[in-house]
């Protein structure tokens, strides 16, 4: 044997076991799945005595309400079960969309996770059947009667529940400067909806002559494009078509709306028109929601695109800080056509929890879940500390001293008038928002036209479908 | 007595057997050289070779983040190039790459010569330079994108002050949005070259400069005729790493623009990530790290030819 046949011998001896490590790991991290919890079907477990860490994803920041309202909510947990102790972990609004499903299909997958229905990571996990079903303690608690009519969506086919969202967030809503608008000379309908997008382009030209932006958005941020097309889509077409296009991405939905439809396109198209008479601030579409608000807190604007956790956030610290100083009120973007239903707020239940497979205690991530979505859960958690309103409507925040009036006067309107569902909302956000987003950014740039996009989203949704 | 005191016979070994023992010592120092080795190897194998083999494997497969591979050949390749924004996301790229790159070194070569030169403050400066290079990148966006802003930003209001358009909406359109980009990456670039270009013409013999300087040299004549030929390699290898660092310029675009408006800053590191994260498709994500990575060892092959046969020139 050569020197050098040797030392190949050599590198391809060392390379053996380094190979058979890699191959060995690989194998067991593939085989994991195979082994459900005992709460796969839902049928309830008997929970230890011995200690037990239950580990929970919140949404960052740490020191933000969805920290607060899970903090609160596990210490009440660990006062009822002393073997178990909570531990929360942040996750940025960036990963929970995308780069979280490989955390939640590890063996480092935590107890309850934060899984937008919207993602990615929902459509993923629920195809490759990663979470356990919840339908038990849905059942136990009657969520989904409490729930209402969002608990539809939460169904999948296979008749499993996967995910609870903890809290319901209205958005599409046109904070208004009440001062601004007065100096632009511009009065917001009696029942606070804009005739057309023609009442509203008009609006927002006279708060240019006034000094003022017109409707402040956070362009570059790549869910607002969006947000004002879930307004004006469910105004564009028959309430069947509409529901058609929430499902239609279902390969086992047929299709009876094409998003080619003359509404649709018109939705779209509307979003162009904004852009071009001016509507928005200088600069838009290179910036992000933080920066739209900034321009409103502080009175450059006379509306601004947002959702119910604005008041109290964003406008109870820019109040404090003395940035803000006029009550914001609200109004709604006008309906698009007259096909379809009236011009509606959007309710937004997406931000979903649910129990990962490989959880380490699914058993005891599941009976924590219950708790949060209980109505003692919801009271504490959501509506007292986080400020949020809660997902059930069978907790009402009308007795809640703490809860800003802004979001009360929502909650009646709503009640009042109804919501529209949004399309960006309930349809997986990689046909959805994720997807059509650039579109609309090159919509209101004027690069591409309404009648395209809707001819690449009506192409998307027969990809989508092919792939099950 | 002689006899008693005579030093043993060494025999001086036959030419032969030296060369045997040489051998054997060569071959001995071979084994430990390669035993020696080995970590390494394993580690490269483990944490450079293999993924990058998975990613190639998975280039020719379908999957969604989760679950099995579903082999489809070369499907994601032929998908990727129908499709037109690979085109365009590779376009960007070496956009971004090539011009940010020739600046960052253009700009630092200039520096180094001026701060060599010991004017007064160039302490100063050989410090400043390198820390927009050590800030992270996220702050840095951040802090330019406030700066390219069309109404309070810092870059309308110095135009403005010079009498050119002030409403410029930088970061807001297609056509702008990489201006800004282009010039934040040579700002964060700058530092690093600039210590290495440093180096190097602080290293060329002061003899050199001095028989320059008697013989008539003007400065620019320095530059390019004395300066410049002799730190030719390091510049080479100073433009391939920068053109490789630019290439992979994740954190910076994508804080600035996630890629936007539309995708029309794009470069091919957000292409993959939008491709795997947002939409879930790790295949054609997984094709475009291939291309990315095809692209990555051109630039350094290029790189690395220049800079020797600048070394052996």
């Amino acid at each position: 044997m050569t020197n050098k046949s040797k030392s190949r011998w050599w590198t391809v001896g060392a390379s053996i076991p380094i190979t058979a490590m890699v191959l060995t790991g690989c194998a067991a991290e593939t085989d994991t799945t195979s082994e459900g919890s005992s709460s796969d079907g839902g049928g309830t477990t008997e929970l230890t005595e011995d200690p037990v860490t239950v580990s929970v994803q919140y949404e960052v920041p740490e020191d933000g309400p969805d920290a607060r309202a899970w903090r609160a909510v596990a210490d009440a947990f660990e006062a009822e079960y002393p073997n178990v102790t909570v531990e929360l972990q942040g996750i940025t609004n960036e990963a929970k969309g995308g780069p979280n499903l490989q955390v939640l299909t590890s063996s480092e997958a935590p107890d309850i996770a934060l899984i937008p229905l919207n993602s990615n990571v929902y459509t993923q996990m629920v195809r490759a059947n990663e979470l356990v079903a919840l339908n038990d303690i849905f059942e136990e608690d009657n969520f989904p009667e409490r729930l209402g009519p969002a608990s539809a969506a939460l169904l999948q086919a296979d008749g499993n529940y996967y995910a609870g969202p903890n809290t319901v967030a209205y958005y599409n809503i046109l904070w208004t400067n009440p001062d601004a608008l007065a100096d632009a000379g511009v009065t917001v309908p009696e029942d606070r909806v804009f005739e057309s997008p023609e009442a509203l382009i008009e609006a927002s030209q006279k708060c240019n002559d006034a000094g003022y932006a017109g409707l402040a958005i956070g362009g570059s941020t790549n869910y607002m494009a969006g947000w004002m097309l879930d307004a004006h889509l469910p105004t564009a077409v028959p309430a069947a078509d509409f529901n058609n296009l929430l499902a239609s991405w279902k390969s086992n939905v047929d299709v009876t709306a094409n998003y080619t439809d003359p509404g649709v396109v018109e939705a779209i198209d509307t979003i162009g028109r904004y852009a071009a008479a001016g509507i928005h601030q200088d600069g838009y579409l290179g910036q992000d929601g933080p920066a739209a608000e900034a321009l409103f807190t502080t009175g450059g604007a006379c509306l601004m695109i947002g959702g119910s956790w604005m008041p109290g956030g964003t406008f109870a610290d820019a109040t404090e800080s003395g940035e803000m100083t006029f009550e914001a009120d609200f109004a709604l973007l006008p309906p698009v056509g007259d096909s379809g239903a009236p011009s509606r707020l959007t309710p937004y239940y997406g931000n979903a929890y649910g129990v990962p497979k490989q959880a380490e205690n699914p058993d005891w991530g599941k009976k924590l879940l219950q708790y949060y979505l209980s109505d003692e859960g919801q009271r504490l958690g959501a509506v007292e500390v986080g400020g949020f309103l809660p997902a059930v409507t069978t907790v009402s925040v009308d007795d809640v001293e703490t809860f800003p009036t802004l979001v009360k006067d929502i909650v009646e309107y709503v009640a009042e008038n109804g919501s529209n569902s949004g399309w960006t909302s309930e349809v997986p956000g990689a046909f959805g928002q994720t997807f059509i987003a650039p579109y609309l950014q090159q919509l209101q740039e004027g690069l591409i036209t309404a009648e395209e996009i809707a001819e690449i989203q009506q192409q998307e949704l027969e990809n989508y479908r092919a792939q099950g | 007595m002689a006899n008693l005191i005579s030093r043993p016979r060494v025999r001086p070994a036959s030419p032969s057997k030296l060369g045997s023992s040489k051998i054997g010592l060569a071959a001995a120092n071979k084994k430990w050289a390669i035993l020696s080795l080995l970590p390494v190897f394993g580690m490269l194998f483990l944490f450079l070779a293999l993924p990058a083999l998975n990613s190639i494997w998975l280039s020719f497969n379908k999957w969604p983040g989760i679950g099995p591979l579903e082999y489809v050949g070369t499907a994601n390749y032929v998908s990727l190039f129908q499709g037109g924004q690979l085109a365009d996301s590779i376009r960007i790229t070496l956009l971004y790459s090539i011009v940010a790159s020739f600046f960052i070194v253009a700009i630092a070569l200039l520096l180094s010569v001026a701060v060599s030169s010991n004017l007064k403050g160039s302490k100063f400066f050989r410090v400043v330079w390198f820390f927009p290079g050590v800030a992270p990148p996220s702050a840095v966006a951040i802090f330019w994108s406030l700066g390219f802003q069309p109404e309070f930003g810092v870059v309308n209001a110095i135009l403005g002050r010079l009498g050119l358009p002030s409403d410029n909406q930088w970061l807001a359109q297609s056509s702008t949005v990489m201006f800004p980009v282009i010039f934040v990456g040579i700002w964060v670039g700058v530092g690093f070259s600039f210590l290495i270009l440093l180096g190097a013409v602080e290293g060329v013999d002061v003899s050199v400069k001095e028989a320059a300087t008697i013989d008539g040299a003007s400065q620019r004549q320095q530059l390019f005729q004395i300066i410049i030929p002799l730190i030719a390699p390091v510049m080479f290898t100073v433009l391939t790493l920068q053109l490789i660092f630019n290439f992979n310029g994740f954190n910076l675009v994508y804080a600035m623009t996630e890629g936007g408006p539309g995708r029309s800053s794009e470069i091919l590191p957000i292409f993959t990530y939008v491709e795997a994260f947002r939409y879930g498709r790790f295949g054609p994500a997984s094709a475009a790290a291939v291309i990315a990575g095809i692209f990555l060892a051109a630039i350094g092959w290029v790189g690395i030819r220049l800079s020797r046969s600048r070394q052996l020139d």
